[in-house]
Protein backbone atom coordinates (compact mmCIF):
# COMPACT_ATOMS: atom_id res chain seq x y z
CA UNK A 1 0.00 0.00 0.00
CA UNK A 2 2.51 2.16 0.90
CA UNK A 3 4.81 1.35 -1.93
CA UNK A 4 1.64 2.25 -3.96
CA UNK A 5 1.21 5.90 -2.95
CA UNK A 6 5.17 6.20 -3.09
CA UNK A 7 4.98 5.42 -6.70
CA UNK A 8 1.94 7.50 -7.46
CA UNK A 9 3.13 11.00 -5.65
CA UNK A 10 6.84 10.15 -8.00
CA UNK A 11 4.15 9.34 -10.94
CA UNK A 12 2.45 12.54 -10.20
CA UNK A 13 6.02 14.70 -10.30
CA UNK A 14 7.03 13.43 -13.21
CA UNK A 15 3.77 14.24 -14.73
CA UNK A 16 4.07 17.65 -13.91
CA UNK A 17 7.78 17.54 -15.12
CA UNK A 18 6.87 16.66 -18.47
CA UNK A 19 3.90 18.73 -19.02
CA UNK A 20 5.86 21.72 -17.91
CA UNK A 21 9.35 20.93 -19.80
CA UNK A 22 6.79 20.00 -23.17
CA UNK A 23 5.79 23.64 -23.24
CA UNK A 24 8.74 25.27 -21.75
CA UNK A 25 11.34 26.52 -23.61
CA UNK A 26 14.98 25.75 -23.49
CA UNK A 27 16.10 27.83 -20.53
CA UNK A 28 12.77 27.38 -18.34
CA UNK A 29 13.60 23.48 -19.79
CA UNK A 30 17.05 24.17 -18.33
CA UNK A 31 15.38 25.31 -14.69
CA UNK A 32 13.28 21.97 -14.32
CA UNK A 33 16.14 19.57 -14.78
CA UNK A 34 18.06 21.89 -12.53
CA UNK A 35 15.18 21.77 -9.91
CA UNK A 36 14.73 17.94 -10.59
CA UNK A 37 18.36 17.19 -9.62
CA UNK A 38 18.37 19.44 -7.00
CA UNK A 39 15.83 21.28 -5.68
CA UNK A 40 15.89 25.21 -5.37
CA UNK A 41 18.66 25.30 -8.22
CA UNK A 42 16.20 26.15 -11.89
CA UNK A 43 14.59 28.95 -9.15
CA UNK A 44 18.48 30.37 -8.87
CA UNK A 45 19.08 30.05 -12.88
CA UNK A 46 15.47 31.85 -12.71
CA UNK A 47 17.02 34.48 -10.76
CA UNK A 48 14.71 33.74 -7.62
CA UNK A 49 17.33 33.65 -4.89
CA UNK A 50 15.25 33.65 -1.88
CA UNK A 51 13.22 31.05 -3.24
CA UNK A 52 15.84 29.16 -4.30
CA UNK A 53 17.49 29.23 -0.45
CA UNK A 54 14.42 28.21 1.06
CA UNK A 55 13.59 25.18 -1.40
CA UNK A 56 17.15 23.88 -1.36
CA UNK A 57 17.01 24.36 2.68
CA UNK A 58 14.10 22.92 2.98
CA UNK A 59 15.18 20.26 0.82
CA UNK A 60 18.25 19.25 3.04
CA UNK A 61 16.33 19.18 6.10
CA UNK A 62 13.72 16.65 5.38
CA UNK A 63 16.70 14.54 2.75
CA UNK A 64 18.65 14.78 6.09
CA UNK A 65 15.64 14.06 8.20
CA UNK A 66 14.30 10.86 6.33
CA UNK A 67 17.73 9.56 6.34
CA UNK A 68 18.25 9.68 9.77
CA UNK A 69 15.32 8.67 10.88
CA UNK A 70 14.98 5.62 8.35
CA UNK A 71 18.44 4.62 10.17
CA UNK A 72 16.52 5.06 13.41
CA UNK A 73 13.62 3.38 12.32
CA UNK A 74 16.12 0.18 11.13
CA UNK A 75 18.09 0.20 14.27
CA UNK A 76 14.50 -0.05 16.36
CA UNK A 77 13.40 -3.03 13.78
CA UNK A 78 16.11 -5.17 14.04
CA UNK A 79 15.75 -5.00 18.08
CA UNK A 80 12.10 -5.67 18.30
CA UNK A 81 12.87 -8.57 15.74
CA UNK A 82 16.26 -9.89 18.12
CA UNK A 83 13.85 -9.59 21.05
CA UNK A 84 10.77 -11.49 19.15
CA UNK A 85 13.39 -14.38 18.05
CA UNK A 86 14.34 -14.87 21.90
CA UNK A 87 10.94 -14.71 23.26
CA UNK A 88 10.13 -17.43 20.72
CA UNK A 89 13.10 -19.20 21.07
CA UNK A 90 11.73 -19.72 24.66
CA UNK A 91 8.63 -22.16 23.26
CA UNK A 92 11.15 -24.71 21.73
CA UNK A 93 13.75 -24.39 24.89
CA UNK A 94 11.06 -25.02 27.66
CA UNK A 95 9.96 -28.11 25.33
CA UNK A 96 13.64 -29.31 25.25
CA UNK A 97 13.52 -29.48 29.53
CA UNK A 98 15.66 -26.43 29.80
CA UNK A 99 14.91 -24.06 32.98
CA UNK A 100 13.84 -20.68 32.07
CA UNK A 101 12.92 -18.35 34.93
CA UNK A 102 9.57 -16.93 34.21
CA UNK A 103 10.97 -13.43 35.27
CA UNK A 104 13.22 -13.64 32.36
CA UNK A 105 10.47 -14.67 29.82
CA UNK A 106 8.39 -11.64 31.26
CA UNK A 107 11.07 -9.57 31.01
CA UNK A 108 11.85 -10.16 27.51
CA UNK A 109 8.12 -9.55 26.16
CA UNK A 110 8.31 -6.51 27.92
CA UNK A 111 11.23 -5.12 26.24
CA UNK A 112 10.02 -6.56 22.99
CA UNK A 113 6.64 -4.57 23.34
CA UNK A 114 8.81 -1.34 24.07
CA UNK A 115 10.49 -2.10 21.35
CA UNK A 116 7.66 -2.44 19.05
CA UNK A 117 6.35 0.90 20.42
CA UNK A 118 9.64 2.47 19.53
CA UNK A 119 9.88 0.95 15.89
CA UNK A 120 6.09 2.48 15.12
CA UNK A 121 6.97 5.98 16.82
CA UNK A 122 10.53 5.89 14.41
CA UNK A 123 8.27 4.43 11.34
CA UNK A 124 5.67 7.34 12.13
CA UNK A 125 8.42 9.82 11.71
CA UNK A 126 10.30 8.07 9.01
CA UNK A 127 7.05 8.81 6.84
CA UNK A 128 6.34 11.99 8.26
CA UNK A 129 10.00 13.20 7.15
CA UNK A 130 9.10 11.26 3.78
CA UNK A 131 6.21 13.39 3.13
CA UNK A 132 7.79 16.38 3.81
CA UNK A 133 10.51 16.02 1.33
CA UNK A 134 8.27 14.54 -1.40
CA UNK A 135 6.14 17.72 -1.02
CA UNK A 136 8.96 19.68 -0.86
CA UNK A 137 10.12 18.55 -3.65
CA UNK A 138 7.02 18.33 -6.06
CA UNK A 139 6.36 22.11 -4.34
CA UNK A 140 9.77 22.90 -5.92
CA UNK A 141 9.38 21.53 -9.40
CA UNK A 142 5.78 23.02 -9.63
CA UNK A 143 7.22 26.31 -9.10
CA UNK A 144 10.15 26.20 -11.27
CA UNK A 145 7.67 25.31 -14.03
CA UNK A 146 5.07 28.08 -13.18
CA UNK A 147 7.63 30.70 -12.51
CA UNK A 148 8.78 33.10 -14.74
CA UNK A 149 12.38 34.00 -15.24
CA UNK A 150 13.41 37.14 -13.44
CA UNK A 151 14.59 40.00 -16.05
CA UNK A 152 15.12 42.30 -13.11
CA UNK A 153 12.94 44.91 -15.52
CA UNK A 154 10.45 45.26 -12.47
CA UNK A 155 10.85 48.51 -10.59
CA UNK A 156 11.35 46.81 -7.02
CA UNK A 157 10.50 48.75 -3.71
CA UNK A 158 13.11 49.09 -1.53
CA UNK A 159 13.34 46.30 1.00
CA UNK A 160 13.15 48.69 3.71
CA UNK A 161 11.20 52.36 3.83
CA UNK A 162 9.64 55.01 5.89
CA UNK A 163 7.18 56.85 5.47
CA UNK A 164 5.24 59.99 6.78
CA UNK A 165 1.36 59.56 7.40
CA UNK A 166 0.26 63.21 9.72
CA UNK A 167 1.88 62.99 12.56
CA UNK A 168 2.87 59.53 12.30
CA UNK A 169 6.08 58.24 10.70
CA UNK A 170 5.09 54.29 9.47
CA UNK A 171 8.27 52.21 9.18
CA UNK A 172 7.97 49.25 6.83
CA UNK A 173 9.51 45.99 5.44
CA UNK A 174 8.75 44.22 1.90
CA UNK A 175 10.14 40.78 1.19
CA UNK A 176 10.36 39.77 -2.59
CA UNK A 177 9.52 36.04 -3.73
CA UNK B 1 26.22 21.00 -13.50
CA UNK B 2 28.38 17.57 -13.75
CA UNK B 3 29.70 18.20 -10.15
CA UNK B 4 25.80 18.11 -9.09
CA UNK B 5 24.65 15.23 -10.52
CA UNK B 6 28.27 13.53 -9.12
CA UNK B 7 27.02 14.84 -5.82
CA UNK B 8 23.30 13.93 -6.30
CA UNK B 9 24.53 10.22 -7.22
CA UNK B 10 26.17 9.65 -4.52
CA UNK B 11 23.26 10.88 -1.91
CA UNK B 12 21.13 8.06 -3.69
CA UNK B 13 23.35 5.67 -3.53
CA UNK B 14 23.92 6.24 0.36
CA UNK B 15 20.44 6.24 0.63
CA UNK B 16 19.13 3.38 -0.94
CA UNK B 17 22.08 1.39 1.19
CA UNK B 18 20.60 1.61 4.20
CA UNK B 19 17.98 -1.38 3.58
CA UNK B 20 14.97 -0.67 4.49
CA UNK B 21 14.38 -3.40 7.09
CA UNK B 22 11.32 -5.23 7.63
CA UNK B 23 9.56 -5.41 10.60
CA UNK B 24 7.81 -9.05 11.57
CA UNK B 25 4.46 -9.77 13.15
CA UNK B 26 3.99 -8.85 17.26
CA UNK B 27 4.03 -12.71 18.59
CA UNK B 28 1.53 -14.46 20.32
CA UNK B 29 1.69 -14.22 24.37
CA UNK B 30 3.24 -18.15 25.58
CA UNK B 31 1.24 -20.11 26.92
CA UNK B 32 3.11 -20.70 30.21
CA UNK B 33 2.17 -19.29 33.70
CA UNK B 34 3.98 -18.38 36.82
CA UNK B 35 5.10 -21.32 38.69
CA UNK B 36 3.84 -21.08 42.76
CA UNK B 37 6.90 -19.57 44.77
CA UNK B 38 8.62 -21.50 47.40
CA UNK B 39 7.99 -19.33 50.86
CA UNK B 40 8.65 -19.83 54.75
CA UNK B 41 12.33 -20.89 53.67
CA UNK B 42 13.95 -22.13 56.91
CA UNK B 43 17.71 -23.48 57.71
CA UNK B 44 19.30 -25.25 60.65
CA UNK B 45 22.44 -26.24 61.32
CA UNK B 46 22.93 -29.66 62.77
CA UNK B 47 26.45 -29.61 62.35
CA UNK B 48 29.50 -27.48 61.10
CA UNK B 49 28.49 -27.12 57.76
CA UNK B 50 25.68 -29.06 57.32
CA UNK B 51 22.79 -26.82 56.89
CA UNK B 52 19.19 -28.24 56.33
CA UNK B 53 16.71 -25.89 54.67
CA UNK B 54 12.84 -26.66 54.34
CA UNK B 55 10.12 -24.40 52.98
CA UNK B 56 6.43 -24.94 51.93
CA UNK B 57 5.03 -24.39 48.80
CA UNK B 58 1.14 -23.69 47.82
CA UNK B 59 0.58 -25.94 45.34
CA UNK B 60 2.70 -29.12 44.73
CA UNK B 61 1.04 -30.94 42.29
CA UNK B 62 2.24 -28.18 39.67
CA UNK B 63 6.03 -28.02 40.63
CA UNK B 64 8.42 -30.66 39.24
CA UNK B 65 11.17 -30.13 41.29
CA UNK B 66 13.26 -27.57 43.45
CA UNK B 67 16.63 -26.03 42.61
CA UNK B 68 18.47 -24.44 45.48
CA UNK B 69 21.52 -21.96 45.44
CA UNK B 70 23.85 -20.43 47.14
CA UNK B 71 23.43 -16.63 46.45
CA UNK B 72 26.98 -14.73 46.74
CA UNK B 73 26.90 -11.20 45.26
CA UNK B 74 23.60 -11.34 44.30
CA UNK B 75 24.65 -14.02 41.83
CA UNK B 76 23.01 -17.56 42.37
CA UNK B 77 24.98 -20.38 42.30
CA UNK B 78 22.70 -23.76 41.99
CA UNK B 79 24.13 -26.38 44.32
CA UNK B 80 21.53 -28.82 44.09
CA UNK B 81 18.12 -30.09 42.93
CA UNK B 82 15.09 -31.41 45.22
CA UNK B 83 12.15 -33.45 44.51
CA UNK B 84 10.71 -32.80 47.79
CA UNK B 85 10.57 -29.56 50.03
CA UNK B 86 13.55 -30.61 51.67
CA UNK B 87 17.57 -30.47 50.68
CA UNK B 88 20.58 -31.04 53.01
CA UNK B 89 23.44 -28.86 51.89
CA UNK B 90 27.59 -28.69 52.93
CA UNK B 91 29.92 -26.72 52.24
CA UNK B 92 33.78 -27.37 52.61
CA UNK B 93 34.49 -24.92 54.28
CA UNK B 94 32.91 -22.66 57.25
CA UNK B 95 31.21 -19.61 55.83
CA UNK B 96 29.91 -16.77 57.72
CA UNK B 97 26.18 -15.50 56.65
CA UNK B 98 25.65 -18.06 53.97
CA UNK B 99 22.53 -16.63 51.47
CA UNK B 100 20.59 -19.60 50.30
CA UNK B 101 18.03 -19.60 47.54
CA UNK B 102 15.56 -22.21 46.60
CA UNK B 103 13.18 -22.00 43.50
CA UNK B 104 10.76 -23.66 41.83
CA UNK B 105 10.49 -25.47 38.42
CA UNK B 106 6.89 -25.69 37.07
CA UNK B 107 5.94 -28.85 34.78
CA UNK B 108 6.39 -26.52 32.24
CA UNK B 109 10.01 -26.02 33.12
CA UNK B 110 9.29 -22.58 33.94
CA UNK B 111 11.34 -21.57 36.88
CA UNK B 112 9.81 -19.18 39.90
CA UNK B 113 11.16 -16.33 41.94
CA UNK B 114 14.24 -17.10 44.99
CA UNK B 115 12.83 -17.83 48.35
CA UNK B 116 15.80 -16.60 50.40
CA UNK B 117 17.35 -17.12 53.14
CA UNK B 118 20.57 -16.88 55.80
CA UNK B 119 21.87 -19.65 57.33
CA UNK B 120 22.62 -19.59 61.13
Amino acid sequence: MRVRWFHGWIGSIAFAVLCGASTASAAETGAIIRSLLLPGSGQAQQGHYTKAAIFAGAAVVTGVGLVLSQVHYNQAVQRFNGLRETYIGYEAQLQNDTVIPYSEITGTYTDMQDAYDDSETRENWRNTFMVAFIVTYAANLVDVILSERDTGERQREAPVGMELRGNDIRLYGTLHF
Amino acid sequence: MKRTIVILGLVAVAFTSFSCEERQDFPQLLDVSAPPGPFNLTITSPAPQQYDLAWEISDPAAVKLYRVYIVSLGMPQLVGTSDTTTFLAQTVLPIQGIVFGVSAVSTENVESDLATAVAP
